[in-house]
C-alpha cells in the first residue's frame, strides 16, 4: 500500500531580482509502507526540498501529494499540524531540538500534544530512549549538555515515540561520526523492520544508501533513478 | 504620577473647601452670582435652611452634613496709615465658623477672633498694610442702606493659609461687628456655610438642597464649584491633562512592550519552526504568546503595585516638598507640600489598563509568529 504519493510535483523558489530556481520538476513518487528508501543526490538536486513538501512544512508550487491517502493540499495550518502531528516524525540534519527542554521533554512534548497519559509517556520516554543509548541522568541535561551524537539520538527517539507511520529524515547523519552515524541508522533500520515505520532519507552519506531497500537519484529537481534492492 | 496629580487637585480643592466657606452655601437668591448687591437670608429663611439641613444630615446611618455656620460677607476696604486696600470682609460665629472652615488653625500671630473689635487678617495683607498684632486699621463698606460706614478694629490675629491672594483678600471679624458696620440686623445674615462629611455627597445635597430651598423662596444654594469656578475648570483640566499623559504612557508602555515581544519571536523563530513541524498548531503558538504576554504583564503589575504602593504611601504620609514652587502653587490656593492620593478604583484601573496593554502587545507578535511558514521558520537563523 502506497504512503506516499507524489504526482507531478513542481517546486520554485522565487528569488530577488526576480531569478526563480526550480527546485523541483515534476517528480512523480510513490513509496510503499514499510520502505527504507534513501533519496539521494548532489547539492541543489531537490532531495530536502521533496521531503519538506512529502513532509507538509513546505507547499509545493504546483503537482499532488497525499501521504497515507490524505491529499495534503486540503489541509489547513491547525489540521495539517494535527496530521503531522498523529502521523508523520522529522529527523533533522541539526537536530533541531528545543534548547530550554530537557532531553526528557523534548521527547515528551510530542506525547502531550497526543493527548497521552502521563504514566504511558514516562514509560515511553524512558523505552525509546534507552533504546538509544541514553541514560536516566543524560535525559535530564538540556541540549547544550550533550553531544552531537546525544542530540541526535534524543532527536530520533522524539520521532518515534510518537508512534508515526512514516519518517523524514534530512541528512540525519551528516553531523555525526561514522561509528555513531552507522550505529544510529541501524537502530532506524531495526524500527522499520520491527514496528514498520517507513523511513524516506535524504543523503549523501554512503551509509545510509547501503542500508536502503530503495535508492531514488534526484538531479536538478527530476528522478534520474529509482533501484528498489532486496 | 495619577496619586501626585490627585494629591495636587484634591490639595486645592481643600484649600477652597476649608479656607473659603465649605462645600456648599445657602444664600439669598442671586447673591453668589454678585455678592456686591445687599441680599441677605431672613431669620425664617434661615430657620427653614437649617431645618433642611437637619434632614439631610444623614441617609442610610451616613452622615452627610457635617456643619454649617452663618456668615455674614461683604465686601468693603481696609485701611492702614501705608495704604488701602480692597477686601472681603466675613463676620462669623467663631465656634462655628471653626468647624467649617480652618481659618482658626492657621493663626500664626495673635489669636482668633473672640469678642471684641478684633479682626483677624492675611499674612500678606498684613505686609502690605504694615500692620502688626495690636495695630490699628480702619474697615469701609457700604450698607444696607447705602450709606458708608467705617470702623475702627484693632488686629487680633494674623493668618497664614500658603495662598497669597487668599491672605490678601480676606479678613474676619465676628458676625455681629460687621452687621453693625454693614447695617444689617441681627437676624439677617448673607449665608450659611455648609460643610459636608465628604465630597462625594456634594451633587445629592446640592440637588436636594435647590429643590426643598427653591430660588422661588428666596433660596440660592451654590456649591464651591459653582463660587469658584476657576477652581473646578482646574479640576476639571488637571483630570483631562492627567488622563491625556497616562494614556501617552500606556502608548509609549504599549510601544516598547511590543518591540520586546517582537524581539523574543524573532529569537524563537526557529523554535516555534521545529515546534510547528512536530505537530504544534499555529493557533497553540499564538496562545502560548498570548499567554506569555499576560504572565509578563501580571509580573510587571505585582511589581509595579509594590513599588507604587511604598512610593505613594510615602509620600501620603510625608508629602512631596515643592517649596521651590510655593509662589506658584500659592496662586492656585495649592501648598507647598502635596500629599498623594488614589483611590482603590484608580490604583485597579490602572491595573487592569496595563494588563489589557500587555495582552494587546503581545496579540501581534502572536499573530505573527503563528503565520510564519513551518520550512522557512525552521531555516531562520
Amino acid at each position: 500500500m502506497a504512503i506516499v504519493n507524489v504526482e507531478q510535483l513542481v517546486k520554485v523558489y522565487e528569488g530577488k531580482k526576480m531569478v526563480s530556481v526550480r527546485a523541483l520538476d515534476g517528480v512523480d513518487l510513490i513509496v510503499t509502507a514499510g520502505e527504507f528508501t534513501a533519496i539521494a543526490g548532489p547539492s541543489g538536486s531537490g532531495k530536502t526540498t521533496l521531503l519538506n513538501t512529502i513532509g507538509g512544512i513546505d507547499t509545493p508550487t504546483s503537482g499532488f501529494v497525499s501521504v497515507d491517502g490524505q491529499n495534503l493540499s486540503q489541509l489547513n495550518g491547525n489540521k495539517l499540524a494535527d496530521f503531522r502531528l498523529h502521523n508523520i516524525g522529522f529527523i533533522f540534519q541539526a537536530y533541531n531540538l528545543i534548547p530550554v527542554l530537557t532531553a526528557a521533554e523534548n521527547v515528551e512534548f510530542i506525547m502531550l500534544m497526543q493527548g497521552i497519559d502521563n504514566v504511558e509517556r514516562q514509560r515511553r520516554i524512558v523505552e525509546e530512549l534507552s533504546d538509544f543509548g541514553i541514560d536516566q541522568e543524560m535525559m535530564k541535561r538540556r541540549p547544550a549538555e550533550l553531544s552531537g551524537g546525544q542530540q541526535q539520538r534524543v532527536a530520533i527517539a522524539r520521532a518515534t515515540v510518537a508512534r508515526p507511520k512514516l519518517i523524514l529524515a534530512d541528512e540525519p547523519t551528516a553531523n555525526l561520526d561514522s561509528q555513531t552515524g552507522s550505529h544510529l541508522l541501524d537502530k532506524m533500520k531495526e524500527m522499520n523492520q520491527k514496528r514498520g515505520i517507513t523511513f524516506i532519507f535524504s543523503t549523501h552519506d554512503p551509509m545510509v544508501m547501503e542500508r536502503a531497500s530503495r535508492l531514488v537519484r534526484l538531479q536538478d529537481g527530476k528522478i534520474i533513478s529509482d533501484e528498489t534492492r532486496s | 504620577m495619577m496619586a501626585f496629580s490627585r494629591g495636587l487637585v484634591d490639595s486645592m480643592i481643600d484649600s477652597i473647601i476649608n479656607l473659603h466657606a465649605g462645600h456648599l452655601q445657602i444664600s439669598a437668591d442671586g447673591y453668589y452670582q454678585d455678592p456686591s448687591t445687599n441680599l441677605y437670608l431672613t431669620r425664617p429663611q434661615q430657620e427653614q435652611a437649617q431645618t433642611q439641613l437637619s434632614m439631610l444630615k444623614t441617609k442610610k446611618g451616613k452622615t452627610r452634613v457635617a456643619h454649617s455656620a452663618p456668615i455674614v460677607s461683604v465686601q468693603g476696604m481696609v485701611s492702614s496709615s501705608e495704604t488701602s486696600l480692597g477686601v472681603m470682609i466675613h463676620g462669623v460665629q467663631p465656634d462655628q465658623e471653626r468647624q467649617v472652615t480652618e481659618i482658626a488653625d492657621r493663626i500664626v500671630e495673635g489669636k482668633y477672633l473672640n469678642s471684641g473689635q478684633n479682626v483677624v487678617i492675611g499674612k500678606r495683607l498684613a505686609d502690605q498694610l504694615k500692620v502688626e498684632v495690636s495695630d490699628k486699621i480702619v474697615l469701609i463698606t457700604n450698607s444696607l442702606n447705602g450709606e458708608i460706614n467705617s470702623g475702627a478694629f484693632r488686629v487680633g490675629g494674623i493668618y497664614r493659609v500658603g495662598s497669597s491672594d487668599f491672605e490678601k483678600s480676606f479678613v474676619y471679624l465676628t458676625i455681629t461687628e460687621v452687621q453693625q458696620l454693614a447695617g444689617y440686623q441681627d437676624q439677617q445674615i448673607t449665608a450659611i456655610s455648609v460643610q459636608l462629611s465628604n465630597d462625594k455627597y456634594l451633587a445629592e445635597v446640592v440637588q436636594e438642597l435647590r429643590k426643598n430651598l427653591p430660588a422661588d423662596g428666596g433660596y440660592g444654594t451654590a456649591s464651591w464649584k459653582d463660587q469658584n469656578p476657576i477652581g473646578k475648570t482646574y479640576e476639571e483640566s488637571m483630570s483631562m491633562s492627567s488622563g491625556i499623559i497616562i494614556g501617552i504612557t500606556f502608548v509609549a508602555v504599549a510601544l516598547g512592550l511590543l518591540n520586546i515581544f517582537l524581539m523574543v519571536i524573532y529569537e524563537r523563530i526557529h523554535e516555534f519552526g521545529v515546534m510547528m513541524a512536530n505537530g504544534v498548531r499555529p493557533s497553540k503558538i499564538r496562545q502560548m504568546l498570548v499567554l506569555e504576554g499576560l504572565f509578563l504583564g501580571l509580573i510587571g503589575t505585582a511589581c509595579g503595585t509594590v513599588i507604587s504602593v511604598a512610593v505613594i504611601g510615602h509620600f501620603a504620609y510625608h508629602g512631596l516638598d515643592l517649596s521651590a514652587f510655593s509662589e506658584g502653587l500659592s496662586t492656585f490656593g495649592v501648598g507647598s507640600v502635596i500629599k498623594f492620593t488614589l483611590s482603590l478604583t484608580d490604583f485597579l484601573t490602572v491595573i487592569i489598563c496595563v494588563q489589557g496593554v500587555a495582552l494587546l502587545s503581545a496579540l501581534y507578535p502572536a499573530i505573527k509568529a503563528s503565520r510564519f511558514k513551518v520550512v522557512d521558520a525552521i531555516n531562520f537563523e
